[in-house]
């Protein structure tokens, strides 16, 4: 009677598990059948019933279909999570052609980027950055750095005046001045920052930048500088680039230079931005000139330096292949989105 | 300064150069002397001398001429000239077909007026041999007809420009740049022997020259040296004819740069040209007293140019003067009434040295540039005084026909003291790098006109000569010998570095930091400059920059509160504003003004960046763009307490919101504003700032009054560490307004310095907890006003240990709530770093939040 009422439970399980759609329907058979008012488990209880002898063998029967019927279960299911998977990720498939929400890229001032790149290249060989004011006294901004009052070298920068005694620093000289006379030797250092003159047209901003260096050991010669800027052009360019020196005048440094590199433009072979000359200027560089070492408190005999500076502006342009230079100042989200 | 080949040929052979000046050019340029162009001037092909045989007038034009013009040529050629100043039978310089004249002006057969005219007669201006012409050139009637008029006029010429740095001015001159060049390709300089036909006249008889050295000067430096004319020349020349200079002169002055003037003045602008000296010639009917004197001026006593500028002088300028006035400021420009005139007959001729610094002073002091100032001002060689003198009495007698005095005048106490300069061949060697020698040494010291003395202990004693008066240093010795032989032979080596590591400058490093957190946000970094305008915007076209534009917008700002609130409520704000004077964002000190601006757009330093930021954001949306987040990361300048202040700022705008598939309608019209709020506490997070908060209120729930460009209702300021740092807000609308700006537009600005003080500093990690946070909505029932750190500070308290983190979930109003009132729902996470929390707990300290918001809010 008993054994009966289990084979029907036991085929109307089977039958309502086959049948089932989803895996919460055959969940809910599950339930109905073996929860814990299910029809089996309500069967078990009902053991009590059967004759003492048979309850072990009837036990044994009513667990053998419940672990059968357990193993319907599982593989139904497996089988239901199978196709409700496939159907899910059908249903869900997506155009990921299509744009994402809208964001800025966030760029770069180029003029701060090259700037950084000048400096994370220097900083490879002991290099340091400081800083120092714009508004500077013209003690630090000329007469530290050996341009003595009427003296015709002033004439070479056209300046900014705040009052008798403050310029607009027309270079970042006065760091280097200022550094000396703060720090023990030997330093290497870079100044970079805005800088000033007053002086604007379509090739010259009132308001440009400069990286300056400034290396003071013992026993420093002009082949160390060559080498200190050979290595800057090549790690900038790329290491076909060749340099030289030019003779030229800087109240700061004797002997003085100006440095052309291969034009990176064309390599070398002439073309409109070197004028067909395969070089460009770049900057101006020397080794420090004693008087100015000796008006920072330090003793030319012992010590000496090198110093050099570049635009950062002709770098940008050279990089970038930007001819206008007001382009720096229009702050035009159609020029800074190409950085 | 423009070089001519030829005039430098007087000097030296450069016949190796005539095919290719440019190596010539890139010598120079090597040496330091910069060549910036070469022009050649050349031959011009078809422009002949011709003979007019025929002039008629032109039968359909009054003002033309129809010239019969014999070039040499079987036929004659009829050419139409519409020039006056020929007639029959002149000499002139015939154009032919085919001839290219300067700026590629092709001649060619035509008709003019219907009659035929094969060819052009030319002015000097057509020939570029003047600026300015009158009339067509005639030549001398001796012209062979049908000559190359480039041959017969010497028209070839190759001009140099040269860019001389202030340390060179020996080679401000042709005779100067000759002995450079002398010294460069080794060859011998030819030197002119002056040929003057001397007069009977003494100077003495004549009138009284004195040089008194009393001038005094506040410059110390100026005023150790004492004496600023060590030596002073000059000579008397009687019966000069003054009129046009002859052609060859003309040219000669006009292709090196100058006009032609007269005889007289040409002749001493010819010599400071060749010599490097300049000159003056006074006309001696103007000397009152018959008495020159040389000293300093009167203060307060006035002084008219020769281009009639008038200059009141401070008794610090050296003057040249008479009995009763100032004939001249020494060395700078000469007076109006004592120059050369037409009716000019004798002359007194000046021919000095001055010191280059007071020379550079006064022509400083009173902004006067003249090619004199110029020269004396970088140094002029005090021995080339007597052969330039020379040179020009020579020119006075065969140009001007004047008769030279008997005697020089020559004041010349002592000469100047010598450098002597010590150095061993080991110190070139050290400091270039490459081995020098004694051998190439001393060959570039005789090229150098250097004398020197050689011991074997102390190495070489040199005595540049007067006119290298750069050289004075060690230094500038090893220059020298380096420039010489040439900068390529210096090696390329790398030099050893010290194991002192060196450390980045704490302002670059945060500046890099911030610029580097912002942009990885997504804003764009702009650079603007670091100086703007006063002027405040009058138009709404103009820029909204500079100082004073936040006070313009203060302005707007208070007009705006004047019709909302009343009189009253604009005196408290005023007066509230000058205890927190927050336009200038935390400084209260003086604009920095700019003494001598390029313009009056850029005449102050900017002492707030919003108006430049403003106007980049402006721009950008006139170009269409809808949406876009900037910032910069810059100074801004002010005077306190008598010291100049630069301080550091990070400032962001952000303005609209993409307009994309994406966008979601919830959003508020607030939201722009708390969107960069968010970016900014991103900013402060990776600052490492842990203590910070945002105030709009002051104790008395008021709000407080707003920075002026910021709207009143939606700012606020930033403190960190209870320090004070900037502010944040929605941008004014009337500012937006103004510029129809159709975006909501955010803005921040802040104290860079005070917001990155532990950038550097390295967190020690904290144990992870493990039980589970527990996250529970509250929705409170609250009059508007309250403030969302509020109900965060009391529900923080009321949380106790346990309290993670509060967020804002939704606002509710309605008229059902009440006009004033909200629901607001957020959401409490609490954690417990040592157990699970129980419900029961969980319910004690919602009942306690719900009691002390209950307790503190209504």
């Amino acid at each position: 009677m008993l054994q009966q009422k289990l084979q029907e439970i036991y085929n109307q399980a089977i039958e309502s598990f086959l049948t089932s759609k989803s895996r919460s329907e055959l969940y809910e058979f599950k339930v109905k059948f073996m929860g814990k008012n299910g029809e089996l488990t309500v069967l078990m209880k009902s053991l009590v019933d059967v004759p003492k002898e048979e309850r072990p063998q009837f036990g044994q029967l009513v667990n053998e279909k419940k672990n059968e019927l357990e193993l319907k279960y599982a593989e139904k299911e497996f089988e239901l999570a199978k196709s409700e998977l496939a159907e899910k990720i059908k249903t869900e498939t997506i155009d990921l052609t299509m744009p994402g929400p809208t964001l800025d890229s966030g760029r770069r001032h180029p003029i701060d980027l090259v700037i950084n790149e000048m400096i994370d290249i220097l900083t490879r060989i002991g290099f340091s950055v400081r800083t120092g004011p714009m508004i500077e006294h013209d003690r630090y901004n000329f007469e530290a750095l050996n341009f003595p009052k009427d003296h015709p070298a002033r004439d070479m920068q056209d300046t900014f005046y705040i009052d008798d005694e403050h310029v607009l620093r027309t270079h970042t000289s006065p760091i280097q001045v200022r550094t000396l006379e703060k720090e023990s030797l030997p330093l290497r250092i870079l100044a970079p920052g805005s800088v000033f003159r007053c002086d604007s047209d379509i090739t010259h901003s009132p308001n440009f930048y400069q990286v300056e260096g400034l290396w003071v050991d013992k026993n420093v010669s002009m082949a160390h500088l060559k080498g200190v800027i050979s290595f800057f052009v090549k790690s900038l360019f790329g290491d076909k680039m060749k340099i030289r020196f030019r003779p030229s005048f800087f109240p700061f440094t004797e002997p003085s230079a100006e440095v052309d590199c291969t034009c990176p433009i064309c390599s070398g072979t002439g073309c409109r931005v070197c004028k067909q000359t395969g070089w460009i200027e770049i900057g101006g560089c020397g080794l420090v000139n004693p008087n100015v070492l000796k008006l920072s408190g330090v003793d030319p005999d012992q010590w000496q330096g090198f110093a050099f500076g570049f635009g950062v502006e002709r770098m940008a342009m050279i990089r970038y292949g930007i001819s206008d230079i007001r382009l720096f100042n229009e702050n035009d989200l159609r020029f800074l989105e190409q950085f | 300064m423009k070089i001519l080949k030829s005039w430098l040929e007087e000097f030296i052979d450069l016949k190796e150069f005539n095919d290719n000046p440019e190596v010539l050019a890139d010598k120079l340029t090597a040496a330091g002397l910069e060549v910036e162009s070469v022009e050649k001037l050349g031959n011009i092909d078809q422009l002949v001398v011709g003979h007019i045989i025929e002039l008629n007038k032109h039968p359909n034009a009054d003002r033309l001429t129809v010239c019969l013009v014999d070039v040499g040529q079987p036929e004659p050629y009829q050419i139409v000239c519409g020039a006056t100043n020929h007639k029959q039978g002149d000499k002139v310089c015939a154009a032919l077909p085919g001839c290219v004249l300067p700026g590629d002006f092709k001649i060619k057969k035509s008709k003019i007026r219907d009659i035929e005219s094969s060819g052009m007669l030319c002015s000097d201006k057509e020939m570029n041999l003047s600026s300015e012409s009158q009339g067509i050139r005639i030549l001398d009637q001796d012209a062979p007809v049908g000559e190359s008029v480039s041959k017969y006029l010497n028209l070839s010429e190759t001009i140099f420009e040269i860019s001389v740095t202030p340390n060179r001015a020996d080679c401000l001159s042709h005779w100067g740049l000759a002995r450079e060049i002398s010294c460069l390709i080794n060859k011998p300089l030819k030197i002119k022997e002056p040929n003057i036909k001397i007069g009977k006249t003494i100077i003495n008889n004549r009138f009284k020259i004195e040089v008194k050295n009393t001038v005094k000067s506040s410059d110390k430096n100026l005023a150790k040296n004492g004496d600023w004319c060590p030596r002073f020349m000059g000579r008397w020349i009687e019966n000069v004819k003054v009129r046009p200079s002859p052609p060859w002169l003309k040219l000669k002055l006009e292709r090196a740069g100058f006009n032609s003037i007269n005889n007289i003045v040409d002749i001493t602008n010819y010599v400071m040209l060749e010599l490097g000296q300049p000159m003056h010639a006074y006309d001696f009917s103007q000397i009152d007293g018959a008495e020159i004197t040389v000293k300093n001026s009167e203060s307060g006593e006035s002084f008219t140019s020769f281009d009639g500028t008038t200059y009141k002088l401070t008794g610090e300028e050296l003057t040249i003067r008479d009995k009763n006035k100032v004939l001249g400021l020494a060395g700078v420009v000469g007076s109006k009434n004592s120059g050369i005139s037409d009716d000019t007959e004798n002359i007194f001729l000046e021919c000095a040295y001055f010191v280059p610094s007071s020379v550079r002073k006064t022509a400083r002091r009173f902004g006067i540039e003249t090619d004199a100032a110029y020269r004396f001002s970088r140094g002029t060689d005090i021995e080339m005084l007597p052969r330039a003198l020379n040179l020009a009495c020579q020119m006075m007698s065969e140009l001007a026909d004047g008769q030279v005095s008997k005697d020089v005048f020559d004041f010349y106490p002592q000469p100047l003291p010598k450098p002597k300069i010590k150095i061993k061949v080991d110190d070139i060697s050290d400091r270039l790098g490459f081995i020098a020698t004694e051998k190439q040494f001393e060959f570039w010291l005789e090229r150098l006109s250097c004398d020197f003395t050689k011991s074997a202990q102390e190495g070489y004693t040199v005595f540049p000569p007067a006119f290298r008066y750069d050289l004075s240093l060690k230094e500038d010795l090893i220059e020298e010998y380096g420039r010489l032989e040439g900068y390529d032979k210096i090696p390329e080596i790398l030099p050893q570095m010290s194991t002192d590591p060196g450390v980045h400058d704490a302002v670059y490093l945060k500046s890099r930091f911030v610029t580097e957190v912002l942009s990885s946000q997504g804003f764009h970094q702009v650079l603007n400059y670091n100086f703007t305008s006063s002027r405040s915007g009058k138009s709404s076209s103009e820029p909204t920059a500079g100082a004073e534009a936040p006070t313009k917008s203060a302005e707007r700002a208070s007009e705006l509160d004047k019709r909302t609130a009343g009189e009253g409520a604009k005196a408290r704000l005023i007066e509230e504003y000058a205890s927190l004077n927050p336009y200038n964002i935390g400084h209260d000190g003086e604009v920095v003004k700019l003494r001598n601006p390029i313009s009056d757009k850029l005449d102050v330093m900017r002492s707030l960046l919003f108006p430049q930021l403003f106007q980049n954001a402006l721009h950008n949306f006139k170009h269409g763009r809808s949406s876009g987040k900037l910032f910069e990361q810059g100074s801004v300048f002010y005077k306190k307490d008598g010291k100049y202040v630069e301080e550091l700022r990070t400032a962001g705008v952000l303005w609209g919101e993409p307009k994309d598939f994406w966008e979601t309608s919830k959003k508020d019209v607030s939201y722009p504003v708390f969107k960069l709020k968010s970016y900014l506490e991103v900013l402060l997070k990776k600052s490492n700032v842990k203590v910070y908060r945002f105030e709009a209120m002051d104790n008395n729930k008021e709000l407080l009054l707003s920075p002026g460009f910021l709207h009143p209702g939606q700012w606020a300021a930033l403190f960190v560490r209870g320090k004070y740092v900037g502010v944040i807000g929605t941008v004014h609308p009337k500012i937006l307004e103004d510029e129809k700006f159709r975006e909501p537009m955010a803005y921040f600005e802040l104290n860079t310095d005070l917001i990155t003080q532990d950038i550097q500093t390295y967190n020690k990690v904290k144990s992870l907890v493990y039980y589970p946070i527990v996250k529970r909505d509250l929705t409170f029932e609250l009059s508007q006003k309250v403030q969302f750190k509020d109900i965060h500070r009391v529900v923080n308290k009321a949380s106790g240990p346990l309290f993670q983190n509060l967020d804002l979930k939704d606002i509710f109003k309605s008229e059902k709530l009440g006009p004033d009132k909200m629901a607001i729902t957020v959401t409490l996470y609490l954690q417990d770093s040592l157990k699970p929390i129980e419900d029961k707990i969980l319910d004690q300290v919602q009942e306690k939040i719900f009691k002390t918001i209950a307790m503190e809010f209504q």
